[in-house]
């Protein structure tokens, strides 16, 4: 039945239109901030949460954010020649170290994600790249068994010693070292992602050299925010497309960095077990979860862990979505796990 | 006596050595294509003789046919490395002349010596002159050869005070001559380069800001021969050879570091703003170097640039913040130029930073660097609503940081096959022959008068002082103080 309301209710609703289309419609424009941090370029792709701003107060809302991921990069990073992580390395073999709180963060994640991928996920395979010669082009041939077998001695967080009330970490070894490549863009947009949300940003997604997303909300009018998986043999061509909101992404591939040798690739990703570069067919492995931390740690482990391992892992964690990509005879396979295959 | 080094004379050898022909030429394109500038050096002491060895003898077009100095063992040297120059031989360092070469220079024209420049404008006939003598004798030497119809290289700074290099503006309207001053960096294409850069191409968005300095680390002292016995010519101009070979250091000749060093980067910086400052201020010192000279041997100033639209070197902006007022922001606005010359640390040595809001550039004879803005980024997308369902990101393995060599400083890559010596004597000769105005003319030399003496004045007064526009208007035309190439 309609009453002597209606027609008032009708425009209420043209109102609300209207007003939608203002401040959702054809003038909302998103603004990109770069920067430069861990060895890469992060971005933080925003839909500005009050009319009329400008580049200063696009920057002015999102230094806090900024200045976290560099604060956060300060002490784990490993370029710096003289930072905590520095310390704490060039001390392997000569004790326990109080380390700042930032660095103990990282390392009690790396720990947990490395019991939960049974090692897979480890931080200290830095010998294995230097001795096959990816982190100083300074040899030619491929190691031997035996040199192998002692960088292993130098490799796995069991022989990192965590002292939670001192906040203290040891490296047992001499030689060891630990490297957050694997886990500490994730933490960064982690951290950004929370400070944003304080800051009234609502709508946006931000991103560490494209291999670390993590989404807020969608763009206006939008479920989420498209994200494409790029071949890992061409960078310019996607093989597919997922959209994320209030989520993380995290794309692990073999093909930016690798190592020639003897007419083989040898890609930049170890088994720790094994100190073999990882060669089990997988050449690309995204993971959509919660948290940036746990989907950038947990990309390069299923790269690690190959198909078996990953299925297993993602029925024991069913929050996680998968997306592996596995080469055979030169013909790519694609592995979704509590995804769907986007529509082409 | 009426030159030995006239035009028949000359172009009796220079023909037999070269193969060229040589012409009068006084007005401007009345200079055939193949037809050499009749030069007279005054000064052959460590910056003439550079000029004749390096600059002079690469531009072709050019024939030293006399050189003057009251010093005779620099007058002598002055005709030996003029005739080498006039055979187009380029002297290497710490080499001497093959015997080809000897040979050559032997058959190139032998320019007469002078001790007395007056003396040298009556008797030779020439195009122009070049002088490089203590800033103390510019002022008599310019006008005396703008009186006589040449035109005038005359190294930096022009003038001692601020009225002569006015009376040089003048003297030029009236001759239809002009003066080419020694700002070398006007013709280096770095420098050129990196202002179209700024002009043009807006690199370093608007200038805020200029860093400059000339730090060294010695007594700059010349040596003396103390065994040299004034002869009565050398007598007659040189009272005191201390005080003539170290000219720089005493005040009655110079006006020390702000004179000999700060003018060239100064110029610069006008020139990149094309502006004069409104106002300096200064201080110096001389403490370390207590040898008996006058000058400081440490100064500091502050110059401050108001720039208007009429400015080419003015740049309106974008607002940035919500916060700015979006009419104010380009209105006439303020640049400082922060510069110091000391001289016992060199860790700093010569350059300029032109620092913009967009990136900087770091500027000097060895090179020059683009430095962009380490700050975020920010880019705004399409207005439209397909951007909003497009893909945003394409994820992968970690991209590697693409801006490193900028972080690092680009080089700015400019040819620099010729020595800017040379460049700007090649463009000195061009100029007379073909009627051009020289890119550093007399209101270039005056205006960078202006800028050195009253932070001269600043220093000495212990005050700010004032530039008055009054100082570099004239009630006839000038030539542009910034002409770019």
């Amino acid at each position: 039945m309609l009453d002597k309301r209606c027609p008032f209710i009708i425009f209420k609703f043209f109102l609300l239109l209207c007003l939608s289309s203002v401040l959702y419609g054809e003038a909302t424009k998103s603004v990109t901030l770069r920067f430069s941090s861990m060895g890469t370029e992060f971005a933080f792709i925003i839909y500005p949460p009050t009319d009329g701003m400008l580049e200063e107060d696009i920057r002015n809302l999102c230094e806090p954010a900024i200045e976290a991921i560099h604060r956060l990069e300060k002490h784990i990073s490993h370029y710096f020649p003289d930072n905590d992580l520095a310390r704490l390395n060039q001390s392997a073999g000569l004790g326990a170290v109080k380390v700042n709180g930032d660095l103990f963060e990282v390392i009690r994640w790396s720990k947990l994600y490395w019991e939960q991928t049974d090692g897979a996920f480890d931080p200290t395979v830095g010998p294995l790249l230097d001795l096959w010669g990816f982190s100083q082009k300074n040899r030619d041939a491929l190691p031997s068994k035996e040199e192998i077998a002692e960088a292993l001695k130098k490799v796995g967080m069991d022989k990192v010693k965590v002292n939670e009330e001192n906040q203290t970490v040891e490296l047992t070894v001499p030689g060891m070292r630990l490297n957050f490549g694997g886990i500490g863009k994730g933490l960064a947009l982690d951290r950004a992602a929370r400070i944003l949300k304080e800051q009234g940003i609502k709508s946006a997604v931000l991103h560490a050299g494209t291999s670390s997303i993590i989404a807020l909300d969608p763009p206006p009018n939008q479920t989420g925010w498209k994200i494409g998986i790029r071949s890992p043999y061409n960078k310019s061509e996607q093989i597919e497309e997922f959209e994320i909101c209030n989520e993380s992404l995290s794309t692990s591939s073999v093909s930016e960095q690798y190592l020639e040798r003897n007419g083989k690739k040898y890609g930049h990703i170890f088994n720790p077990k094994t100190g073999l570069p990882v060669d089990n067919n997988i050449v690309s492995s995204t993971v959509i979860t919660k948290s940036a931390t746990e989907s950038d740690a947990l990309s390069t482990s299923f790269f690690v862990m190959g198909i078996d391992k990953t299925k297993k892992y993602c029925n024991k964690f069913q929050n996680l979505k998968v997306f592996l990509v596995s080469e055979s005879n030169n013909k790519l396979d694609k592995l979704y796990i509590n995804l769907k295959q986007s529509e082409d | 006596m009426k030159s030995n080094v006239s035009r028949r004379n000359f172009i009796k050898t220079a023909s037999a050595a070269t193969g060229l022909v040589v012409m009068a030429g006084r007005a401007p394109f009345s200079y055939a294509q193949n037809e050499k500038i009749r030069v007279g050096c005054i000064g052959c002491g460590g910056q003439g003789s550079f000029h004749i060895k390096d600059g002079l003898m690469g531009a072709s077009d050019i024939v030293i046919t006399a050189v003057c100095d009251a010093y005779g063992p620099h007058q002598k040297l002055g005709i030996q490395l003029a005739q080498i120059s006039n055979a187009g031989i380029a002297l290497e360092p710490g080499q001497g002349l093959t015997e080809e070469q000897r040979q050559k220079a032997l058959a190139a024209f032998k320019p007469k010596g002078y001790y007395d420049y007056q003396e040298m404008l009556a008797k030779e006939e020439l195009d122009a002159v070049v002088i490089a003598t203590p800033l103390n004798m510019h002022y008599s030497m310019v006008m005396d050869s703008l009186s006589a119809g040449k035109y005038v290289f005359c190294e930096k700074t022009m003038c001692y005070e601020i009225e002569q290099a006015r009376d040089i503006v003048k003297k030029c309207h009236e001759t239809g001559k002009w003066v080419q001053v020694g700002h070398q960096r006007r013709y280096n294409p770095l420098y050129n380069k990196a202002l179209m850069m700024a002009w043009n191409e807006g690199t370093i968005g608007r200038i805020v800001h200029i860093d400059a300095q000339w730090h060294r680390n010695n007594d700059w002292r010349r040596p003396i021969n103390k065994d040299h016995k004034l002869n009565s010519q050398e007598a007659r101009f040189i009272k005191d050879l201390e005080r003539h070979m170290n000219w720089r250091l005493y005040k009655e000749s110079s006006r020390g570091l702000l004179t000999e060093l700060a003018t060239h980067q100064v110029d610069i910086v006008s020139w990149f703003l094309d502006a004069m400052p409104r106002r300096v201020y200064g201080c110096g010192s001389l403490d370390y170097w207590r040898d008996g000279r006058e000058i400081h041997d440490s100064i500091n100033l502050i110059y401050e640039f108001d720039i208007t639209p009429e400015n080419r070197g003015y740049r309106a902006i974008n607002a940035r913040s919500s916060n700015q007022d979006k009419i104010a922001i380009n209105q006439p606005y303020t640049v400082q130029l922060a510069y110091s010359s000391i001289t016992a640390n060199a860790k700093k040595g010569c350059n300029e930073l032109i620092e913009g809001d967009e990136g900087a550039f770091e500027l000097s004879e060895e090179g020059g660097f683009f430095y962009p803005e380490a700050t975020s980024q920010v880019s705004w997308g399409e207005s439209s609503s397909a951007e909003q369902t497009a893909t945003v990101i394409t994820s992968g393995g970690t991209l590697k940081l693409s801006n490193k060599a900028l972080q690092e400083g680009k080089p700015i890559v400019v040819d620099n096959t010729r020595s800017v010596d040379q460049l700007q004597f090649i463009r000195f000769a061009k100029d007379i022959k073909e009627g051009g105005t020289p890119k550093a003319n007399q209101m270039v030399g005056l205006r960078a008068t202006i800028m050195a003496l009253t932070a001269f004045q600043a220093i000495e007064e212990r005050r700010m002082v004032e530039i008055d526009p009054a100082l570099y208007t004239f009630d006839f035309p000038t030539p542009d103080p910034s002409v770019v190439s």
